[in-house]
C-alpha cells in the first residue's frame, strides 16, 4: 500500500484532510486491485489464500497443504511537487502503474522462488544441460510433473513460465520435432491424464458415502 | 450576582524546595483583581503558603456560595504530575504521596460543578502546570468537564508538562506577564469593559515565549454565556454606540441560560473537535440548534462562544480554521441581523476575523516566499491533483473577501494590502497551472474573485483565471464534480480526467452546473464572449444554473428553502455567451434585486462569506449589473 511522508507542522489553507485521506485510501484500493490483476495469470483465484495473521502457513506432512512463510514485498516511487503544481493528472495513472509493476515484480520473484524451493524439495527438477535440447527438456518436464484435476473434474494441463527468448527457442525446437516426438508427448499426456483422474477419484472416494 | 477571586500562593514547603516569588505573585494578582471592583472583597480569599487542609477549607467556603457570577482561582507554587493527574502542592505536600498530600486539579472542576458560576477562570503558575493542559482533550471528556457543570471555563497554565515555571526576582514570568495586562501596562483591546482570560492567556503565551522560549504557557477556554470575564479592562473606552454591556451576560438561570445548559455537551464537543477536525458544516449545525430557542439572546451567546472557538481553532492544521470559525458564527446570525445587538455583535466578529485574516495573509506570504510549494498538502501529494485547484480558488476568494471586509468595516490597512497583493502575486506566479475546473464549488469562489478583482486592481489576473478555468472546463466537456463529494469520488474523477477508465457516474457530476454560469458572466464582463462562443459546442446539452434565494438573509442556512433555480440548457435555447447573459439579465437579475433589497454592506459581506464557507451557493448579488 502507498504511504505518505509524515506530515510536517506546516499549516496550509483548506488542507481538506478528511477528503485527502479518502482519496489516498481509494488510491490504495485501486493499486491493490491493479497488482492483483497483474498477477491473476500466475495464480488461479481459487488457489489464492488470504491470511490475516501469523508469519507463515502450512499444516505439515499429510495435511495436503503447501507450506511457506510470508515475504515482505515493498516498492518505492516518488511524485515530484512540480507534477502537482502543474496539475499533471497523467501522473496519477503513471504513479499507479509504476508502483504496481514494481510491487508485482517483487511478488512474482517470490512466487517463482516458492515454486523453485518446492520443486527442489520434491526432486521435480529437470536439467537443460543434461537433457540436451529444449524439446527434450519439455519432454522430461512432462514426464516428471503430475497433472492436476480442477473442481469440475477436468484434467488441468501444466502451464510453462519462460522468458520470451526461451519460449521462442523451445517452440522452434518443438515444431522441428518429427511425428515420433509428438506421439510420445500425446502418450505421456494420455497416461498422466488417466493417472490424474484415477488419483482424483481415489481422493474423492475417501469421503464417507 | 457575586464574583469571587481565590488566590493561593505557596513559598514555604516542609518537604519540597522553598520558592521565592509565589506568595508575592499571589498578592499582586489578588490586589489587581480586587482593586478593579469586579470581585467581592468579603467573599474573595487570599491564602499564603497554606496547607492542603487550609486550601480545602477555603474551597469548601466557596462551595457554599450561591448565584455566583465569576469564580477565579489563582495558584502559584509547586505542581506535580503523577499517573496522568496534575496536583497543586501546598505547604505540607509530599512528592512521594502526591495523591494524599496535594490537591488534584480535577477537584477544582468538581467545586465549580457544585456552585455552577457563570464563568470559572483557572490560572496555574506552577512547575508542570501545563500537565493539566497536557490533558486538554482528557479534560474535555464529558465525565470530566461535566464535573464543572455548564459553566464557561477559561484556563491559563504557565508552562509545559516537562518545564518549570521560571521565577525572576519579581516573581513568576507568566504571572509578571499577566500583571502587565491587568494593570494596563499593556493593552489587548479597548472595546469591551472586561478582559477575557483566554485573550489574556494568548497574549501572555506570546510574551513569555518571546522572552523565554523554553517556557510555553497555554490558554484555552469556552464562553457559553456571552463575553468571557476575568478582570476589568483598564483600556476600555465606552463609545456610546455599542451594545449595553453588562457583567451578567446571559445568566445561567435565565431561560437562555437553561437552553445553553441543555446544549453544553455538543458545544464542548465542538470545541474539542475543532482543532483537529475543522468542519464548518458541523459547527453550523451545532450552533443553529440553539438559535431558535435563544431568540434575541443568540447574539450574546455567539459573542462569547465565537472568539473562544476561534482561539481553539487557531491550533488547527488548517490555516483558515480560526477565520472560518468566526465566519460561521457570523453567518448563523444572518436571519437576525435586523436587530441592533446582533448587527453590532456581527460587526465585532467580522472585525476580529479581519484582523485574524491580516495576520494569516502575512503568515502565508512568508510561507510562500520561503517555499514555492507552500500551498501543497505534504501528507497527500497526489490528492492535491484534485484539491490544490480547489484550494487555490478558495484562497483567491478569501483574499478578495479580506480586502472587501477591510473596506466595509473601515479597517483598510496599507501593510495588509501590500501583503495580500504579494500573496495574490505569488499564487499567480506559482500556481497558475492549477487554475483548473474540477468542482462546482469553484463557482462560488470564482464569482467572489470575479466580482471584486477589478475593485482591488486584479482585473488582469481575473482574465488569466477565467480563461484557464474555461479551457480546462472544455477538456472535460464542462463536467465538474458536484459539491461535497467524497475523496473516493475525487480520486475516480482525477483518473477520468487523466483519460483512464474510471467509475464516475452522472450522479457525481454537477448537473446543473453553476460554474459555467459564473464563467459565462465573467467572459462577458471581460469581453471574451465571441472568442468563447466558438468553443461552446463542447458543452452541448449541459444545464447551467443560477440559484437565487427569496432573501439573502437566509443565505447561510444548510438548506435554503426559498428562492428559485434559473436553469437554461446549452444547445436548447442558449448557444452563445451573450444569449446566456441575456437570459440571466432578463430572469435572474430581477430575482437578485428583490432578494438583495435593503442589504447593508455588512450583511452583504456576511452573505459573500457564507458562499465562501459553504460553496454550494453562489452570491450572484455581488456581481452587479452585467451589461
Amino acid at each position: 500500500m502507498t504511504t505518505s511522508p509524515p506530515p510536517d507542522n506546516r499549516r496550509i489553507p483548506a488542507p481538506t484532510l478528511r477528503e485527502s485521506a479518502e482519496f489516498q485510501s481509494a488510491l490504495n484500493q485501486f493499486l491493490a486491485r491493479y497488482v492483483q490483476d497483474s498477477l491473476s495469470h500466475m495464480v488461479a483465484p481459487e488457489n489464492k489464500l488470504r491470511l490475516h495473521h501469523g508469519r507463515g502457513w502450512g499444516g505439515g506432512e499429510g495435511s495436503g497443504s503447501s507450506e511457506g512463510s510470508f515475504k515482505l514485498s515493498s516498492a518505492e516511487t516518488s511524485v515530484p511537487f512540480e507534477t502537482v503544481v502543474t496539475n499533471d493528472v497523467a501522473a496519477l495513472p503513471r504513479f499507479v502503474a509504476a508502483l504496481a509493476e514494481s510491487i508485482a515484480s517483487g511478488m512474482k520473484k517470490n512466487i517463482y522462488a516458492a515454486v523453485s524451493a518446492a520443486s527442489e524439495r520434491t526432486g521435480n527438477v529437470v536439467s537443460a544441460k543434461s537433457a540436451g535440447s529444449p524439446a527434450q527438456v519439455f519432454l522430461q518436464m512432462l514426464q516428471t510433473i503430475e497433472f492436476g484435476v480442477n473442481s469440475k473434474g477436468e484434467v488441468s494441463l501444466p502451464a510453462m513460465h519462460v522468458s520470451p527468448e526461451m519460449g521462442k527457442k523451445m517452440l522452434d525446437d518443438l515444431n522441428a520435432q518429427g511425428p515420433e516426438f509428438k506421439e510420445e508427448v500425446e502418450r505421456i499426456k494420455r497416461e498422466k491424464s488417466a493417472e490424474a483422474l484415477r488419483r482424483e477419484q481415489e481422493r474423492l472416494d475417501k469421503y464417507r458415502k | 450576582m457575586k464574583n469571587i477571586a481565590i488566590c493561593l500562593g505557596c513559598d514555604e514547603y516542609s518537604k519540597l524546595s522553598r520558592l521565592n516569588g509565589a506568595v508575592a505573585d499571589c498578592k499582586r494578582v489578588y490586589d489587581a483583581l480586587l482593586s478593579s471592583g469586579l470581585y467581592d472583597a468579603t467573599a474573595s480569599g487570599l491564602l499564603l503558603s497554606p496547607t492542603l487542609q487550609d486550601a480545602r477549607a477555603c474551597l469548601n467556603d466557596v462551595a457554599g456560595c450561591k448565584d455566583l457570577g465569576v469564580l477565579t482561582l489563582y495558584f502559584a507554587g509547586h505542581g506535580g504530575m503523577k499517573s496522568g493527574t496534575f496536583y497543586l502542592c501546598f505547604g505540607d505536600a509530599d512528592l512521594d504521596k502526591l495523591s494524599t498530600t496535594s490537591l488534584p486539579i480535577i477537584d477544582l472542576f468538581t467545586v465549580v460543578g457544585e456552585i455552577a458560576p457563570r464563568q470559572a477562570n483557572f490560572i496555574i503558575d506552577a512547575c508542570q502546570a501545563a500537565g493539566a493542559m497536557f490533558d486538554l482533550n482528557a479534560l474535555m471528556k464529558p465525565e470530566i468537564i461535566g464535573r464543572a457543570g455548564s459553566s464557561s471555563i477559561a484556563f491559563l497554565a504557565a508552562s509545559a508538562s516537562d518545564q518549570y515555571a521560571s521565577e525572576t526576582e519579581v516573581g513568576g514570568i507568566a504571572t509578571t506577564a499577566t500583571m502587565k495586562y491587568l494593570t494596563g501596562e499593556k493593552q489587548i483591546q479597548h472595546t469591551r469593559p472586561f478582559l477575557d482570560l483566554v485573550e489574556v492567556g494568548l497574549a501572555v503565551s506570546r510574551d513569555v515565549q518571546t522572552a523565554t522560549p523554553d517556557q510555553n504557557p497555554v490558554a484555552w477556554g469556552l464562553n457559553l454565556y456571552g463575553d468571557g470575564v476575568f478582570a476589568s479592562n483598564p483600556h476600555y473606552t465606552a463609545t456610546g454606540s455599542g451594545p449595553a454591556y453588562s457583567i451578567e451576560g446571559i445568566a445561567p438561570n435565565s431561560h437562555a441560560g437553561q437552553v445553553i445548559r441543555q446544549h453544553t455537551e455538543p458545544l464542548w464537543e465542538e470545541y474539542r473537535l475543532i482543532a483537529s477536525d475543522h468542519n464548518p458544516s458541523r459547527l453550523r449545525r451545532t450552533i443553529l440548534d440553539l438559535r431558535s430557542e435563544l431568540g434575541n439572546d443568540f447574539a450574546a451567546f455567539i459573542r462569547g462562544f465565537g472568539p473562544a472557538l476561534a482561539s481553539r481553532a487557531g491550533g488547527s492544521e488548517d490555516l483558515l480554521a480560526a477565520s472560518d470559525a468566526i465566519a460561521t458564527c457570523a453567518i448563523a446570525m444572518l436571519p437576525q441581523m435586523g436587530t441592533a445587538n446582533t448587527a453590532e455583535t456581527c460587526r465585532e466578529l467580522l472585525k476580529a476575523r479581519a484582523e485574524l485574516d491580516h495576520q494569516t495573509i502575512a503568515h502565508l506570504k512568508t510561507a510562500l516566499e520561503a517555499d514555492r510549494f507552500g500551498l501543497l498538502s505534504r501528507g497527500h501529494a497526489l490528492a492535491d491533483l484534485h484539491y490544490l485547484p480547489m484550494r487555490v480558488s478558495k484562497v483567491l476568494a478569501w483574499l478578495c473577501l479580506s480586502r472587501q471586509a477591510d473596506a466595509v468595516l473601515g479597517m483598510t490597512n496599507a501593510s495588509a494590502d501590500v501583503n495580500s497583493d504579494a500573496v495574490m502575486g505569488l499564487v499567480f506566479q506559482y500556481y497558475e497551472d492549477c487554475f483548473v475546473s474540477v468542482s462546482d464549488e469553484q463557482a462560488s469562489w470564482t464569482l467572489i474573485f470575479g466580482a471584486l478583482a477589478e475593485k482591488f486592481g486584479w482585473r488582469e489576473r481575473l482574465l488569466i483565471l477565467a480563461e484557464k478555468l474555461l479551457m480546462s472546463g472544455l477538456s472535460v466537456a464542462g463536467r465538474v464534480l458536484r459539491p461535497d463529494v467524497s475523496g473516493k469520488t475525487a480520486f475516480n474523477y482525477t483518473l477520468a480526467r487523466a483519460g483512464t477508465g474510471s467509475p464516475i457516474g452522472f450522479d457525481d457530476l454537477a448537473n446543473p452546473t453553476e460554474l459555467l454560469s459564473v464563467l459565462f458572466l465573467l467572459g462577458h464582463l471581460l469581453g471574451l464572449s465571441e472568442q468563447w462562443d466558438k468553443s461552446l459546442v463542447a458543452f452541448d446539452g449541459l444545464t447551467v444554473n443560477a440559484y437565487v434565494p427569496d432573501s439573502y438573509l437566509h443565505f447561510g442556512e444548510p438548506f435554503v428553502t426559498g428562492g428559485n433555480n434559473f436553469t437554461s440548457r446549452l444547445g436548447h435555447g442558449v448557444w452563445t455567451v451573450s444569449e446566456y447573459v441575456a437570459f440571466y439579465e432578463k430572469t435572474v437579475v430581477p430575482a437578485i434585486q428583490t432578494a438583495a433589497r435593503g442589504l447593508t454592506p455588512e450583511v452583504s459581506l456576511v452573505c459573500g462569506v457564507a458562499a465562501y464557507i459553504f460553496p454550494d451557493r453562489v452570491p450572484y448579488f455581488m456581481f452587479g449589473p452585467v451589461r
